[in-house]
């Protein structure tokens, strides 16, 4: 098969941009491996602003809106597994076949981001899932993932995602910190972890905002966090329990329990032991932008905290170190649907622009880049309170790209 | 914060340990995650890390002070496939 562009991934991004692109009257081939466009829009579902936030509703009018448009070819159910340049542009490997290789004159990438996870004692007996899938569950499918469940690791997502379960009728013994040892440390000290959830928007974790501005002084946070009673601080019906560590997951066949331990003030070192009955752990380590198809392509990327991982280093057109490939959604930093959307119509704008050999000079991107620093601003969630501080770090490594041959 | 101990499995598809992992280690002296991925398939499961990356970046940050979140490389296919559609996908090919 052979199109003017190909769109990897049909989220919000990359449904946004093929939107564009089929209204540009492009031939567009929307390539998702899931059977139902809208990627993590799907499971979306929370209280903002006196408003409910529909994830799946958002989904239904972007997917309505590439519709409309007939040069846009669906490939649902294919994963893309190879990406290489060919004579024309790019060649796409698809899986299963049919067509086995998509010929694009153009990329726009927008597979997502994927979730980080937390190695426990345990963790591969039935009823441990991420925090996403039991979003999925719930949220996508109306199947709850147990009765009483407990989130380990805190961050925006947890909260999210802990919010959905209660309005679903899942009961919960909390948010509680994920461990971590001298030889594996994914998500960091308890004080690491305190930091990325302090001040942070979005989901239920506003009040931590509030008391935010004085959590950011390093004692007045250490002193509140280790300090907080062991059953946990309410925030929106979900408790958090910052000096409780998650140890183990208990049972035998499947998920009976879960063995926590209060941490000392001092030093962080255990203070006492306990089990709490449960019937499903969620692990959940945060998200991380996936740069697979990047590195296989050979893309320049850069390791950026604030965005949440690897990414590649991107013209404010989104186009990455090889031309003709661009990036656009949580694969170039992890930030809400909002931001995608804008994101994937920038993407589209950029790649407009290059089949029609228009000029691609950084500063006629302003207009968009604007819409989306307005989307950021007003996302009912934010992933990292540095995320601007991002965004600057990838634009100078442009920037200094330009300079080097 | 000393709460995970050697039982806790780190690569769920080859079900390779924390301790098994630290045995490796003093055995066979690996020299760089890469190294220790080899010796001990960590890793190299039907996930092809990616389940398990994160975790596995965090071991060799520790263990090898390799500060390079991006060493290991990605390879192709990116997902499973099966040799069927492998060959038709090369057939196909222009
Ligand atoms: C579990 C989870 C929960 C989230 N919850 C929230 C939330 O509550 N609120 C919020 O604002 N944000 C949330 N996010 C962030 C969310 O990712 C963004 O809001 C938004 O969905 C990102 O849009 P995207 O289009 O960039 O990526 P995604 O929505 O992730 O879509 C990527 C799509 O690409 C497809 N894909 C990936 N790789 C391939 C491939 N190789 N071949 C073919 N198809 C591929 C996937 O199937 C997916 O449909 C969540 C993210 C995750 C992972």
């Amino acid at each position: 098969m052979a199109v003017e562009v190909a769109v990897v991934g049909a989220g919000p991004a990359g449904l946004a941009a093929a939107g564009e692109l089929g209204a540009a009257g492009f031939r567009v081939a929307l390539i998702d491996e899931y059977p139902i466009p809208g990627g993590r829009l799907l499971g979306q579902r929370y209280h903002w602003k006196n408003l409910v936030w529909d994830g799946k509703q958002q989904a239904e009018t972007l997917v309505d809106n590439v519709r409309q448009w007939h040069e846009v070819r669906w490939l649902l159910q294919r994963s893309v597994y190879d990406l290489e340049r060919a004579p024309s542009g790019w060649a796409l490997s698809l899986n299963p076949g049919d067509p086995s290789v998509v010929y694009a004159q153009a990329v726009v990438v927008a597979t997502g981001a994927t979730e980080v996870p937390i190695p426990l004692v345990n963790w591969t007996l039935p009823g441990v899932l991420a925090v996403g899938a039991a979003q999925v569950m719930t949220a996508v499918y109306g199947v709850a993932p147990g009765r009483r469940g407990v989130v380990v690791g805190a961050n925006p997502l947890s909260f999210a995602i802990a919010e959905e379960l209660l309005e679903a009728g899942v009961k919960l013994a909390g948010i509680v910190m994920a461990p971590g040892s001298e030889n594996v440390d994914v998500v960091g000290s308890l004080d690491d972890q305190w930091q990325r959830i302090v001040g942070l928007r979005g989901g239920g974790a506003w009040p931590l905002r509030t008391l935010g501005r004085y959590m950011t002084h390093a004692w007045v946070r250490q002193f509140l966090m280790s300090h907080a009673p062991k059953s946990g601080v309410p925030i929106r019906g979900v408790r958090l329990r910052p000096n409780v560590v998650a140890t183990a997951v208990e049972g035998t066949e499947r998920v009976t329990g879960i063995r926590l331990a209060r941490i000392a003030d001092h030093d962080e070192s255990i203070r006492e032991g306990w089990s709490e009955p449960v019937d499903f752990v969620c692990v959940s380590g945060g998200l991380r932008p996936v740069p697979d198809l990047f590195r296989i392509a050979r893309v320049k990327t850069a390791w950026v905290p604030e965005l949440s991982g690897e990414v590649p280093v991107i013209s404010p057109w989104g186009e990455t170190s090889q031309t003709g490939l661009f990036a656009v959604g949580n694969a170039i930093g992890v930030e809400s649907a909002l931001v995608a959307i804008a994101q994937g119509h920038l993407g589209a704008h950029g790649v407009t622009r290059y089949l029609r050999g228009q000029s691609l000079d950084y500063r006629l991107a302003e207009p968009d880049q604007h819409r989306i620093q307005l989307a950021r601003e007003q996302s009912p969630i934010a992933f990292h309170p540095k995320i601007g501080q991002g965004v600057e770090h990838l634009r100078a490594l442009f920037l200094e790209s330009l300079g080097a041959p | 914060m000393p709460t995970h101990n050697d039982e806790v499995i780190l690569c769920r598809c080859e079900g390779i340990t924390l301790g098994q992992v630290r045995a490796a280690v003093q055995q066979l002296q690996p020299t760089s995650l890469r190294e220790l991925k080899l010796v001990t398939r960590l890793g190299m499961g039907m996930c092809q890390g990616r389940v398990c990356r994160p975790i596995i970046q965090s071991v060799g940050q520790a263990m090898f002070q390799d500060r390079s979140e991006t060493r290991l490389a990605y390879q192709i296919p990116t997902r499973p496939v099966s040799f069927g559609d492998f060959v038709k996908a090369d057939d196909d090919y222009e």
